[in-house]
């Protein structure tokens, strides 16, 4: 039970997106989140990460309130994949892996580390090439990759799939599972790719008219998404 | 009417300085023929009719010969006469022989209006400031010590 | 299989190696610098002069004249290198601001609205970091109401434009001695600054330096989008930091050698061509010395030696600059430009 929230509102000033609600998540599991267009999947990720303050409730990571956690602490527990990340073209493979650990010298547990991440996601060949000459699918492992260098345990994905084909899609799903089952990571993954989500999610939830509903079944989250 | 003095061999430098380049007008300006007619030796010897930008070092290298400068450019100088630190100092250049500024305050001088028309007051003004002597007209002289 | 370890190994080996190039090249420019020249001081008098008019001609002409060049070429090129992060546009400059236009029109003011004092720099200098200070002003005066950065180029540039038809006016009206004046001012020259100015800008770019290095990890996250959304607050700080420190810099320089062109905006694309890297660890030193080691280049091109004649320096660092943009350009043929 290492994330959970007691009666929480997000959203923004003037406008709450969600009625209180309450949540517990155990580590490792992969959270599948739905919900229009607007209804509050992203904003629900910044305001874990702390770029949009909680409006009310308590939200807390083994035991302690984010409230009381430094904006640094808070971006070693969560890491954040946006839909679209703006990266500089001519970036080598290695610089934004290294760019994301903010360091000039590296230890050799951190190198040996890297190493382990540009293996897990088959990047080694990549390495030394500019961002701009890979593919959609090159370029999202990347991104990923640069995600994990930051070994925060709670991972948010907005809409990892897109642009993805089929076969990238699929790797993509093998990765996810695997971060979850091996590194032990807690993962939210927002997005309308129903498919995609329903190969890697435990748990679905979904915001739907400011009402949050917590399946444990994915399948029953998705009956009722289709049934309106 | 062509009056020509008796060749002295003063040396003379004419220059202006603009934001690191000295404007120095050529061998056969107006100003180089004046000295030359004056009985003076013009330093620049380039044969052009107009004036050149020439760099610092250039402009240094023909000014440590030079025993008058005639200098234009308006400005409020009251000084009576200087030393060679002083012009030194002030227009980073480094006077050997420097006897004096042949000086023409154009701002308090008809020199524009007038030097064209009557090219004899200039003339006049110059063989007498290359004696030693107080020009009249247009150009007064600060004996550089 | 290529481990990470060893690739930052050798992009570490190869900044070095070409950093001590650029050592090298900037003492070989400056002994050529200081011992080449109309004077014909040999190269023995650069250490012991033999005379006093050497000596004077060492000290007030050509040591100064180095030491601006290597100065000035840093400083264009770090300002160029920080505002290309910011705008994340290989093709901005120091210039792009309205920064220098700001100057320019300062300098007008001085020389051909009558402000002028005589021989002395002074009041065009002030005018035109008072002038450029204020554009600096207002641009952010501006930029606060817009979300992105590219609003800021725009309003930067017609500033630029807006300045540039007072100039023309100005021109239009005053008389030829005082256009004389303005049109050299704006050819550019390392000949202008005596030791104390010299300091000032040292220290000012050595300040700017520290400043700018130390924030090179949140430059480099910057780069890789770390910054955006859920850090808008620091990327903002960031940047409004960063344009500042780079709008003080180029204020300052082409307040005292003029508009100083496409050094700035050259040397770091060539930096980055040359290390084929991005990391501001790396960049921001190489560009700085790249920078000094061109400006140096330039300088002695440009003052002809084996003449009387000198050329506008803004001309030779143009005819180098260009051809460097121009290659940029092609080179990049992707959708990054």
């Amino acid at each position: 039970m290492s994330l959970s929230g007691e009666n929480i509102v997000f959203g923004y000033h003037k406008k709450p997106l969600v009625v209180p609600f309450s949540f517990s998540v155990e580590s490792g599991k992969i959270i599948a989140l739905i919900g229009l267009n607007g209804s509050g999947k992203t904003t629900f990720f910044k305001t874990l990460m702390g770029g949009v303050p909680l409006l009310s409730g308590t939200i807390k990571w083994e035991g302690r309130d984010l409230k009381d956690l430094s904006f640094a602490e808070r971006h070693k527990i969560f890491s954040w994949l946006p839909a679209r990340k703006v990266i500089e073209e001519r970036l080598k493979v290695f610089e934004i892996l290294t760019f994301s650990i903010s360091s000039d010298s590296f230890r050799e547990d951190v190198l040996s580390q890297m190493d382990e991440v540009i293996r897990l996601l088959n990047l080694e060949e990549f390495l030394e090439l500019p961002y701009h000459l890979l593919s959609e699918g090159q370029k999202k492992k990347v991104e990923i990759a640069a995600l994990l260098m930051k070994k925060s345990p709670v991972i948010l994905f907005d809409e990892p799939s897109v642009f993805l084909d089929v076969s990238n899609q699929l790797e993509l799903v093998k990765v996810i599972k695997n971060l979850s089952l091996e590194k032990g990571k807690t993962i939210f993954i927002s997005s309308h790719n129903l498919d995609f989500l329903r190969a890697c999610a435990d748990v679905c939830w979904e915001i739907s008219d400011t009402n949050i509903f917590i399946d444990k079944d994915i399948q029953s989250a998705f009956a009722r998404y289709f049934d309106k | 009417m062509k009056a020509t003095a008796k060749k002295n061999g003063v040396k003379v430098i004419a220059g202006e300085y603009y934001d690191g380049f000295w404007s120095v007008p050529g061998s056969s300006s107006y100003v180089a023929i004046m000295v030359e007619d004056a009985g003076g030796e013009y330093l620049v010897k380039n044969s052009a009719p107009s004036t050149i930008q020439m760099n610092k070092e250039a402009f240094a290298e023909l000014f440590k010969n030079a025993q008058y400068w005639r200098k234009l450019t308006p400005m409020n100088w009251k000084a009576q006469s200087l030393r060679k630190e002083d012009v030194e100092a002030e227009f980073a250049v480094f006077p050997v022989h420097l006897k004096g500024i042949l000086y023409c305050d154009v701002n308090k001088t008809s020199y524009f209006e007038q030097a064209l028309l009557h090219p004899d007051l200039e003339l006049q003004d110059l063989i007498t400031e290359l004696s030693g002597g107080e020009g009249k007209n247009f150009y007064r002289l600060i004996p550089v010590d | 299989m290529t481990s990470i370890k060893d690739i930052l190994l050798k992009e570490k080996r190869k900044f070095r190696l070409w950093m001590l190039i650029l050592l090298l090249v900037i003492t070989v420019f400056s002994i050529l610098e200081l011992s080449l020249g109309s004077a014909g001081i040999s190269f023995v008098e650069v250490f012991s002069p033999q005379n006093e008019y050497a000596e004077f001609v060492l000290r007030e002409i050509r040591i100064p004249r180095l030491l601006t060049a290597i100065l000035i070429g840093a400083a264009l090129s770090f300002s160029g290198l920080v505002l290309q992060t910011v705008f994340r546009n290989p093709l901005v400059g120091p210039s792009v601001l309205g920064i220098s236009s700001g100057a320019s029109l300062g300098v007008a003011l001085v020389t051909m609205a009558g402000f002028s004092l005589g021989h002395s720099d002074i009041p065009k200098v002030f005018a035109a970091i008072l002038f450029s200070m204020s554009v600096l002003l207002l641009l952010f005066s501006v930029a606060g109401r817009f979300r992105d950065n590219a609003s800021v180029l725009i309003v930067g540039m017609l500033i630029s434009y807006l300045a540039g038809a007072v100039v023309d006016i100005l021109i239009f009206v005053s008389d030829n001695d005082a256009l004389k004046e303005y049109t050299l001012w704006g050819m550019g020259s390392f000949s202008r600054m005596n030791y104390g100015e010299i300091l000032v800008v040292a220290t000012l770019l050595l300040v700017a330096y520290i400043i700018v290095y130390k924030n090179r990890h949140l430059m480099n996250l910057y780069l890789i989008g770390e910054l955006d959304e859920v850090n808008e607050k620091r990327k903002k700080r960031l940047i409004f930091l960063l344009i500042i420190v780079a709008g003080i810099i180029t204020a300052f320089v082409t307040a005292f050698c003029g508009p100083i062109a496409f050094i700035g905006i050259a040397i770091p694309n060539l930096m980055r061509f040359v290390l084929k890297i991005s990391d501001h660890k790396y960049l921001l030193p190489g560009t700085v010395l790249l920078g000094a080691a061109v400006a140096v280049m330039c300088d002695l091109l440009s003052a002809m030696p084996w003449s009387d004649h000198s050329l506008p320096v803004n001309a030779v660092t143009s005819l180098f600059g260009i051809p460097i943009i121009v290659f940029m350009i092609f080179k990049s043929r992707h959708k990054s430009l």
